[in-house]
């Protein structure tokens, strides 16, 4: 089933003013309930400004975009969207909005006004699937980079989300936090079915998902499985972008006259491949 | 530098004064403050003072962090003091050019002073055993329905409650904007007042930028978590009034009750 | 000729509820005239650490010496020379511009200095070329209508212009994309090989460090927990020691071993992608299989 769907969409900034700039051209795109999408893509080159619009953070200028069969353009939707696609953004520091772990959790719940009594139990489980309950009194000030990345994941979870936009949330974190956000999610996608769209500029972190698009000024310039996106090296770095090490590594043994298949991505991939 | 700043003076513990109702608490410290001033014979200063420490006893916080708080504002009641001995008329001890200290005067000035300590204790006491969220809470709750004349009491504790938290955030960032000048060459610590007031142009401007920034982000992540404002907002903690609170606010009656019993006999 | 830090603990808020040592007890030699990354988890005192290398946190006990002296005598003025000698970059720099134009902005530090206008001029052209911002385009504009990239380099350059022997950086490439990233880490390579400027960076990075470092020190806890040539801390035989401090050994060097324990005979010495693919490439041909 199609839970985002983007029809023709563009995005204007400053429209009809000086400094006019079109962020977003043309896109069409369709985000599978369940499926994790990894968007990649220099800065500047759209990929929040699309994010944003998944839940209705910004609205198309041209074109639709449709959230489980909800326009973002109909403001009666908004909070039904908003409820059902939790955002996390980059700076940890700034998405927490209260001084206790369990409180902070709490916000999204208290705003779409569910009862007292469900919005704890919200809490709990959703800080149970982060794997934080055990901090639930403490003070964000007090957790790393991963943990607060976390509390907000959680925060969205307790809004019952059925998807997860995650911009860039890896971008401020060490490689320990990094794995713990990324397990957390890829635990999410598998074990609760939640949808999950992943902005990031970690390869490895694209090679867990489903499906990659890349993009450049505001365009969708390619599309497929992590495998297929990989196996074009010379592409990718002409783009400003990277690969998984075992990728490049295959890659530059294949300049030098080795066979090797053409979507080797992982380090077990290359293993196999070298060893048989 | 100014990671010494520690904030409010929340001093976590387990006593009755802790586990009382915020709300409670405010409204019963409003009405002793009243009282404070209302009830002004010896008799009543007396009752005040036992009851004042009593309360501090009860809280179980350390005396020494009590009269600690009492030090930012020594000043104002030695000057309050010194003043009163002199502007009384009476018996008179001793004379400074024009101006006589009387006994009157001393026995007025103590009593003053001794108002304004109780006062700040009590006021202290509040802030000791009741954390910042819990008391923006109660300000919300109370202010409640002042929002039928137009007065925005949900915002005000939505500010209160995202300061609370981006004071810590931004003490750090202004520690690290300062060392980075520092790095530049800027020396805080020595120069004459223009000087220094002209280095805190390279620290200012980017600490605005980045608040400006942080409060960008924080309402786009908020937005994103459905805030629409204090509409259809519900809580997930509930203050409640409990025994606890209905014991105390018995106690509180009778302490004023004797306070004004002795006013109106004089004593 | 280097940077030492003798038995350095650092407290911070000593004497208060919230007291806690963010070092304890590290001795470091940073060598001058090469490059030097220091790497560990957050909260690991790397950080702490760099701010003693300038003087910007003074050491609760021990000693630094920068070329000899100690820096962190008061009043002195060999003392405050030396401080000089080290140009510290602190963690997103972007965020501390605050003039109106590029150029006011790089000028800020040597105008801190003393020099005269014509000097000032001279070395903010330069840095700038250093970090590769055409003047003509860029000297006038705002620093805050530029890309985040140029933004750092803006604030790099700003430290640049100071003429440090050794230049201190936390974590200068987080939050860019790959290509800033690989232009800066370019810039500063560059920076190394012309002026011959001793390098200190942070990173969680270790394929950049080990495309980049002649040294590599990792912390843990706010001591050293390991510390030699790439070579010597990145082999495999000590990357438990890695994992445990929270980061990962550079990718090649675990695919090297992995291709090992598949059963290719494989030199596992190397821990950058050319030399890796040489050594997979050496190995195939010693096995016969291309």
């Amino acid at each position: 089933m199609d839970f985002i769907r983007c029809e023709n969409m563009s995005h204007i900034y400053n429209s009809g003013q000086e400094n006019q700039h079109e962020a977003l051209k043309n896109i069409n795109l369709t985000i599978k309930s369940g499926e994790f999408l990894t968007i990649l893509g220099t800065n500047g080159s759209g990929k929040s400004t699309l994010a944003k619009h998944f839940n209705a953070l910004l609205l198309p200028s041209e074109g639709k975009c449709l959230v489980d069969g909800m326009d973002t353009a109909n403001v009666d939707d908004t909070w039904n969207i908003r409820q059902k696609i939790g955002m996390v953004f980059q700076n940890p520091d700034n998405q927490i909005i209260a001084a206790i772990v369990e409180d902070d959790v709490a916000f999204g719940p208290e705003n779409i006004g569910m009862q007292p009594a469900v919005i704890k139990e919200q809490v709990y489980t959703a800080l149970k699937a982060v794997n934080m309950k055990k901090f639930r009194k403490f003070s964000p000030s007090r957790l790393s980079g991963g943990q607060k990345q976390r509390i907000a994941i959680a925060g969205a979870l307790a809004m019952n989300t059925k998807c997860l936009v995650l911009d860039e949330p890896t971008a401020m974190l060490d490689p320990q936090g990094r794995l713990e956000v990324m397990n957390t999610v890829k635990e999410l996608n598998h074990q609760q079915g939640i949808t999950v769209v992943n902005i990031t500029h970690f390869m490895d972190e694209a090679a867990l998902s489903d499906r990659v698009i890349v993009m450049e000024k505001g365009k969708i310039i390619k599309e497929g499985t992590p495998r297929e996106i990989f196996a074009d090296v010379k592409g990718m770095k002409k783009l400003g972008l990277d690969v998984p090490v075992a990728a490049e590594i295959a890659y530059r043994l294949r300049d030098k006259g080795v066979k090797l298949p053409k979507d080797i991505m992982t380090t077990e991939d290359l293993v196999k491949a070298l060893c048989q | 530098m100014l990671g010494d700043i520690t904030l409010g003076q929340y001093f976590p513990g387990k006593s009755i004064l802790h586990y009382m109702d915020p709300r409670v608490k405010l409204v019963l410290l409003f009405i002793y403050i009243i009282a404070l001033f209302v009830f002004d014979t010896y008799g009543c200063y007396a009752v005040a003072t036992v009851f004042t420490v009593a309360l501090v006893l009860l809280s179980k916080i350390p005396a020494g962090m009590v009269i600690r708080s009492l030090k930012p504002i020594m000043w104002l009641v030695i000057i309050s003091f010194i003043m009163h001995i002199f502007s009384h008329d009476g018996e008179v001890i001793f004379q400074l050019g024009a101006f006589k200290a009387t006994v009157e005067g001393i026995i007025k000035g103590f009593l003053i002073s001794l108002r304004l300590l109780l006062l700040i204790i009590v006021s202290s006491l509040l802030m000791f055993t009741t954390s910042p969220l819990l008391l923006t809470d109660a300000l919300e709750d109370l202010l409640k329905p002042l929002k039928k004349i137009g007065f925005p009491a949900h915002e005000l504790a939505m500010m209160m409650t995202i300061a609370m938290r981006f004071i810590p955030t931004l003490l750090e960032e202004t520690d690290k904007i300062m060392k980075a000048q520092q790095a530049r060459g800027v020396d805080f610590e020595s120069g004459n007042f223009i000087n220094r007031a002209k280095q805190m142009v390279p620290i200012l401007v980017p600490l605005f930028i980045s608040a400006f920034r942080r409060a960008d982000e924080l309402a786009m992540a908020m937005e994103a978590r459905c805030y629409h404002g204090g509409e259809g907002r519900t809580r997930m903690k509930k203050l409640l009034v409990g025994k606890l609170d209905y014991i105390c606010i018995t106690w509180f009656i009778f302490v004023i009750g004797a306070l004004a019993g002795l006013k109106i006999m004089e004593i | 000729m280097s940077i030492i830090l003798q038995d350095v603990t650092y407290t911070y808020m000593p004497g208060t509820p919230f007291e806690r040592t963010a070092i304890e007890n590290v001795s470091i030699e940073i060598p001058s005239g090469k490059i030097t990354a220091i790497a560990g988890h957050t909260g690991s005192g790397k950080s702490t650490l760099i701010q003693h290398l300038s003087g910007l946190l003074k050491p609760s006990n021990g000693k630094v010496l920068v070329d000899d002296v100690d820096i962190n005598i008061k009043n002195n003025n060999e003392s405050k020379m030396a401080r000089r000698q080290v140009g510290m970059v602190f963690q997103y720099p972007e965020q501390q511009l605050f003039e109106e134009t590029v150029e006011a902005d790089i000028a800020f530090g040597p105008r801190n200095l003393g020099l005269t206008e014509e000097e000032i001029s001279v070395r903010v052209k330069e840095a700038m070329e250093f970090v590769n911002l055409d003047y003509d385009t860029y000297a006038k504009r705002s620093p805050f209508q530029l890309s985040g990239g140029q933004m750092r380099r803006v604030a790099i350059a700003g430290i640049i212009a100071m003429h440090p022997k050794y230049l201190v950086l936390d974590e200068p490439v987080a939050g860019l994309d790959p290509r800033s990233k690989e232009e800066l880490l370019k810039r500063i390579r560059k920076l190394h090989e012309k002026q011959g400027i001793t390098i200190v960076f942070i990173s969680h990075n270790m394929e950049d460090i080990a495309n980049m470092a002649d040294k590599v020190i990792i912390m843990n806890q706010g001591k050293i927990l390991l510390e030699g040539s790439p070579k010597e801390v990145f082999d495999m035989s000590q990357a438990d020691d890695i994992l445990l401090a929270g980061l990962l050994p550079p990718k090649t060097a675990i695919i090297l071993d992995e291709l090992n324990r598949g059963g290719l005979k494989v030199d596992t010495s190397a821990y950058t992608v050319e030399k890796g693919v040489e050594l997979i490439y050496q190995a195939l041909k010693e096995a016969g299989k291309c």
